[in-house]
């Protein structure tokens, strides 16, 4: 080892040197494709918030450090006043575009810091082939998906019940071959979403989740059946979602405090998830349930064409909402990044900053003035801080245009 | 700059004034057909023609046939000795919208079996159009066009159906006329195993949303209620009406008298077409024969395929043609059914379905093949037949399409 530790002395004496060591590295070809410098870091599934630089090579997370000299990347960013957090993990997508009423995920994801959607069952059973083929395969957005419960029926004189029922069996199946991007079964309870048939489906749902070992997505919105029949039927792992709605189908009881039985649901490992949508955010909710201390697991859009171009617009937006709920910045992040990701658990590393995690990066400002929020019922307020997105980068590449 | 570069660059440029003067290269090589079929027997109903010839296409299009043509003037040159050559055939009723309902991929199943033309019979609806051009039209090396079902089915059984679908007509309606180039019409399915009770209304609707957008309307019929005769009042030159040999009680035979049912022979005459869309279920052996034997031919034959009858007992085009063969229809006619007829419904492309020069380069290399074969009807009653249409090629715009595609 003699020799060599002479020409690290050699070498080390040579770096002392600047102009040799302007030499040596520009003689060395530059180690990151992406070199992330000046940035806020926030990686909040192993709470680290410091200021450094993040280095990308391979897709991976490959080096954070203080300093990492410019000259080591290809693509080198300047992140001076900006936060450098995980891809945001958009739990409640619609994404299913060009068949329903989903939207193109990349477009909306390169403009949002968003590297992860999940679509909340627009594709059926008899899709999810189609839904990899057409939607997951050719995204650079990371592409998950709750199957729809039972396709839809063109045939209104049919038994619906038993409709759903014959489908589960290759629903169920589906999803079981797809586990790779299908984590469990999307349902919509509620009298508004199929009447008096709702609850019916919702017992098939919970058959089909027991049958096959699958998590349930649940969307909840207008009773009967109420709450507390619906949260019987959720077990932990299960998602609830539209939690801060406010219609008649919804976590509060008549005095604005959480109900019981849903205390107990979150108690036991039932999640709860925002779900905007163009119907399903309410500040007044909301607000009562974050004083009662009840937080949203997930923070997602529930995007789709009838809600992207208000109220929901975008991720950046609905956090922004929860910031001037009173949720704090680190927080808000960590649910929108680290939970939705352990909940999807597909990826190892992904939803953090960790040394060889997926590079799936959002750069994020908070930029002051005077902006106009509004909810699902269009409810505004203004703010004077709001959230925004400067870049996106997935699978260790910047999204494009 | 270097000596030896600019003396590359001059002597490529004399290259250049050379060919400019002599435009050996560059001309002779724009004569060059892509692709030569030879010795084959060119079969065009549209035009009675059958007769020993070559054919030869360029640039997706059918550029010569002449008796011989020289194997010196294409790139690729194809022996089809004792094979007919047709054009490419054209069915009008399949379910290729892969990713909704039961639909399957299109080209794997054209390149085996000849079918160059593929017209979707409303496996899409409305808010699905974007996706059908997309993921399908714009994907697919064989031609697709659809028809765009009356309504986008609901997740919710517990809304008044009539209202639901009223509600939609001027999407659809839409959704065809913004269309034109891929969407041919409106497909709806009338019987009461399709929609119950509200067959006829829906019907109904069907017809006003044509009218008011000037669109053909394909019907589906499968059991009464309704009764034959009410659909076929509702039905106008230019419509198609499919499973034409279906052996359910919304049919084109009488049961009762075994005879073609008065507003059938009506209909046709004032121009409705009639298809055969053989499916699941939908097509008779026992029907098929009655008609027939009344001359009532189909207009079109056609498959209608999905992905719970392509392993039988429809599988293919030449599979659903030989059906009809062994029927007793001339090999002519079955063939001017499975193109040039289909292909009139198609408006957007002049000359599909025959074999023009100047018209689309699509074309099935068939053979009639002898044997002893079998065939199954959507009932499952099975027959015996000597004779059988195979495919060995498939040519769609002016390429063999790749069995693996």
């Amino acid at each position: 080892m003699a020799t060599s530790n002479t020409r690290r002395t050699f070498v080390k004496s040579l770096a002392s040197l600047p102009l040799a060591a302007a030499i040596a590295r520009a003689q060395s070809p530059p180690r990151y494709e992406i070199l992330i410098q000046n940035g806020e870091i926030r990686d909040p599934a192993r709470n680290f918030r410091q200021k450094a630089d993040l280095a990308i090579r391979d897709g991976k997370i490959a080096a954070i450090e203080p300093t990492i000299p410019k000259e080591q990347g290809i693509d080198v960013i300047d992140a001076g006043g900006l936060y450098v957090t995980p891809g945001l993990v958009d739990l409640h997508a619609h994404v299913y575009h060009g068949f329903s009423f989903g939207i193109e995920p990349d477009p909306l994801a390169r403009r949002s810091g968003v590297t992860t959607m999940v679509d909340a069952g627009t594709f059926d059973g008899l899709q999810v082939d189609a839904f990899r083929k057409y939607v997951v395969d050719p995204s650079q957005c990371r592409i998950f998906g709750y199957v729809f419960l039972y396709p839809s029926n063109r045939n209104p004189d049919d038994d619906p019940v038993r409709w759903a029922r014959r489908h589960m069996k290759r629903t169920g199946e589906a999803a079981q071959a797809n586990r790779d991007f299908v984590l469990g079964v999307k349902y919509q309870v509620g009298a508004n979403m199929a009447g008096r048939y709702t609850f019916d489906f919702l017992k098939v749902a919970r058959e089909l989740c027991d049958e096959f070992k699958l998590p349930l997505m649940l969307h909840v919105s207008f009773a009967p059946p109420e709450t507390d029949q619906v949260m019987e039927l959720l077990k932990p792992g299960d998602v609830l979602t539209h939690c801060y709605n406010t219609h008649t189908l919804g976590i509060l009881d008549a005095n604005g405090k959480i109900k019981p039985s849903v205390l107990a649901a979150r108690q036991r490992g039932v999640l709860f998830d925002i779900g905007h949508g163009a119907g399903s955010f309410n500040f007044e909710i909301a607000r009562k349930a974050l004083a009662e201390g009840f937080l949203p697991d997930t923070i997602s859009t529930d995007v789709y064409q009838a809600s992207i171009n208000g109220p929901v617009f975008d991720m950046p937006t609905t956090m922004t909402k929860m910031l001037y709920l009173g949720m704090d910045f680190d927080d808000i992040v960590a649910r929108s990044t680290a939970t939705p990701a352990k909940i999807i658990n597909r990826l190892p590393g992904m939803g953090s900053l960790e040394i060889g995690a997926p590079a799936d990066i959002a750069l994020l400002g908070i930029e002051e003035g005077n902006f106009k929020l509004v909810d699902a019922q269009w409810n505004e307020v203004t703010v004077e801080r709001r959230i925004v997105s400067r870049l996106t980068i997935c699978r260790g590449k910047r999204m494009s245009a | 700059m270097n000596p030896s570069n600019l003396s590359r660059r001059t002597f490529v440029q004399a290259l250049g004034a050379a060919a400019l003067t002599t435009p050996l290269l560059g001309q002779r090589r724009r004569q060059f057909h892509d692709l030569l079929i030879q010795n084959g027997e060119l079969v065009d109903p549209s035009r009675n023609l059958r007769a020993r010839a070559d054919i030869a296409l360029r640039d997706g299009r059918i550029a010569e046939i002449a008796t011989e043509i020289p194997a010196a003037s294409a790139w690729r040159v194809v022996d089809a000795k004792q094979l007919l050559v047709a054009p490419g055939l054209v069915d009008l009723h399949t379910h290729c919208a892969y990713g909704l309902r039961n639909g399957i991929w299109p080209d794997p199943i054209a390149a085996r079996s000849g079918t160059t033309t593929w017209i979707d019979a409303g496996t899409f609806a409305h808010p699905d159009v974007d996706g059908f051009r997309r993921f399908i039209v714009e994907r697919s090396q064989a031609r697709i066009f659809g028809f765009v079902y009356l309504y986008a089915s609901s997740r919710n059984p517990d809304i008044d159906a009539v209202e639901y679908v009223r509600n939609q007509l001027d999407r659809t309606g839409r959704a065809a006329a913004d269309n034109p180039d891929i969407v041919l019409g409106v497909k709806v399915q009338i019987g009461s195993n399709m929609n119950g009770r509200h067959s006829l209304e829906f019907l109904k609707l069907a017809r006003q949303v044509c009218d008011k957008y000037r669109l053909r309307l394909l019907t589906h019929i499968s059991v009464a209620p309704p009764e034959t005769d009410e659909v076929m009042a509702l039905m106008r030159p230019g419509d198609v009406v499919t499973h034409c040999y279906n052996a359910h009680t919304l049919g084109i035979v009488d049961p009762q008298a075994g005879k073609i049912r008065e507003s059938v022979r009506e209909a046709r005459l004032r121009g409705v077409l009639f298809d055969v869309g053989h499916g699941l279920g939908s097509f008779n052996f026992e029907v098929a024969r009655k008609a027939l034997d009344q001359g009532f031919l189909p207009d079109s034959i056609s498959t209608d395929i999905y992905s719970l009858n392509v392993d039988g007992p429809v599988y293919d085009m030449p599979t659903t043609m030989s059906k009809l063969l062994h029927l007793g229809m001339s090999f002519d006619d079955v063939l001017r059914c499975s193109t040039v007829n289909p292909a009139r419904v198609v408006g957007p492309v002049p000359k599909l379905g025959t074999l023009q020069v100047g018209g689309p380069g699509d074309l099935a290399l068939l053979s009639i093949e002898s044997g002893e074969f079998e065939l199954v009807d959507a009932q499952n009653n099975k027959v015996k037949t000597g004779r059988r249409i195979k495919s060995h090629m498939t040519i769609c715009r002016g390429k063999q399409m790749a069995a693996e595609a």
